[in-house]
């Protein structure tokens, strides 16, 4: 059962009667899932998405400035309104805040990977050819080794920016968190179930950031110890 | 209704709660929110990134501006005592555009050609010479496109605010969610796409404009190395 307050009762922001009730703790935590999953899962399909287009602006220089100006565009379109134009293709299934939410990734992992090959140093290059690498052994042994914390950077980025949009979503029933933090502004402004909310969703971003980073640590261990490109 | 009907007939243009007097609303309190964000951060960004002070603090408020999602602080004022009014608005409107300007202003001015601001020191200009003819000039390129990724992102919030009552574009896709009118919703969300898509072309050929002409064609270069706003969507 969920309270009913008004915002002139006895309504305190901070507090965990929230989470006093089974049903609660469920849903929440059953939110907080559903909201890393959607921003794992797009930031996922971004990442794929992005490395093909940006191996296509390697092959083809003259496309870059046309993406990425595509994608500014894209990434400027208000996310409540990207989401209300996908409704009639989608209806409420996930691939709603999916598509949106990677096609909002793309903007920043495309410029990462463009700009993380660009920082490869040529000699690195000339070396993995004179062993006799092929191409596609040079890009996956040598270029994208290099290229990695500048890729790693721009795809922290993309996770936290992707979490702190999933809630609006909630317009297509899968907001995460966002939908805990609506259903208590529609519950006569319950604010502690607003702000446990909003606490939760920056943890969450945090979390997430703090994850990637470690991994892209662990990815390039050669990078404290020789300080081959910077960061 | 379908979105093209809504969209075509004129009854729902006029009157206090028409598209018309919906999209003045918008406009109104977006450029109302950007003139504070460029009076705040404009000055601040220029002098900070003069004297090279401060870029950790610039920086880390725009990396933590990303974690916080724009819906919760719009949601946390509405339930608040004040509500969400003009004011409560303003605040958050211009607490997420900040940052857009302040960085792309200090790293502007910061990154100025190093030799360039030499020369100019070595010829006897001081601190404003060097900043007024030096500096801001080859700042104008990332200003502008700083000042314009903040009014996109101002007119993005402002149409969320639209779901706890503020008004403006927002209005009509959360009504049409909440009475569940899909083509009203559709509708109102091409209305926005357009606003935001205007803001962007209009503030790109005045970015355009107020870029020293030799710039314009290292504009890319700039361009790579502007701070990542935040979404526009959040």
């Amino acid at each position: 059962m969920s309270y009913v307050l008004s915002a002139s009762d006895n309504n305190p922001w901070f507090g965990l009667q929230y989470f006093q009730y089974e049903s609660q703790r469920q849903q929440y935590l059953h939110s907080a899932i559903e909201q890393v999953e959607l921003t794992v899962i797009s930031v996922a399909i971004g990442i794929v998405l992005a490395f093909a287009i940006s191996l296509v602006i390697r092959r083809f220089p003259i496309a870059e400035n046309f993406t990425i100006g595509l994608m500014d565009g894209i990434y400027s379109l208000p996310s409540i309104a990207l989401f209300s134009i996908l409704l009639p293709f989608t209806g409420l299934s996930l691939f709603g805040p999916i598509i949106g939410l990677t096609l909002y990734t793309q903007l920043i992992l495309v410029r990462g990977f463009v700009e993380g090959f660009r920082s490869v140093p040529d000699s690195a290059i000339l070396a993995a050819d004179g062993m006799g690498y092929g191409k596609i052994r040079r890009i996956a042994r040598v270029e994208l080794r290099l290229a990695m914390p500048v890729i790693i950077s721009s795809i922290r980025m993309a996770s936290v920016s992707t979490v702190a949009m999933v809630p609006v979503a909630f317009i297509l029933s899968h907001g995460g968190l966002g939908e805990i933090m609506t259903l208590g502004y529609a519950n006569n402004l319950y604010r502690q179930q607003v702000v446990d909310a909003v606490i939760g969703m920056v943890i969450l971003a945090i979390l997430l950031d703090l994850i990637i980073l470690a991994i892209g640590r662990n990815v390039t261990r050669w990078n404290r110890q020789q300080g081959l490109v910077g960061t | 209704m379908s979105w093209w009907s809504y969209l075509t007939s004129s009854e729902n243009y006029w009157g206090s709660d028409g598209i018309l007097n919906l999209i003045r609303e918008h406009v109104a309190f977006s450029g109302f929110a950007l003139l504070i964000v460029v009076v705040i951060a404009l000055p601040l960004g220029v002098t900070l990134g003069h004297f090279h002070r401060g870029s950790v603090i610039v920086l880390g408020l725009a990396n933590l501006g990303r974690a916080v999602p724009s819906f919760g602080v719009i949601v946390i004022f509405a339930v608040s005592a004040w509500g969400l009014n003009f004011a409560t608005l303003t605040a958050t409107l211009v607490l997420f555009a900040l940052p857009q300007v302040l960085t792309n202003a200090y790293t502007g001015v910061a990154e100025a050609d190093s030799a360039t601001v030499q020369a100019a020191r070595g010829i006897g200009m001081g601190h404003w010479g060097v900043l007024w003819r030096v500096e801001l000039r080859s700042a104008v390129p990332l200003i502008a496109s700083g000042i314009r990724s903040a009014a996109v992102q101002i007119v993005a919030v402002a149409t969320i605010a639209g779901y706890a009552g503020a008004g403006g574009l927002g209005q009509i896709v959360f009504r049409a969610y909440a009475s569940n009118l899909p083509g009203e919703q559709v509708g109102g969300a091409i209305l926005v796409v357009a606003l935001a898509l205007a803001v962007q072309i209009v503030l790109g050929l005045v970015q355009r404009t107020v870029t020293p002409a030799p710039m314009r064609r290292t504009g890319l270069i700039f361009r790579n190395r502007v701070a990542l706003p935040q979404p526009a969507a959040a």
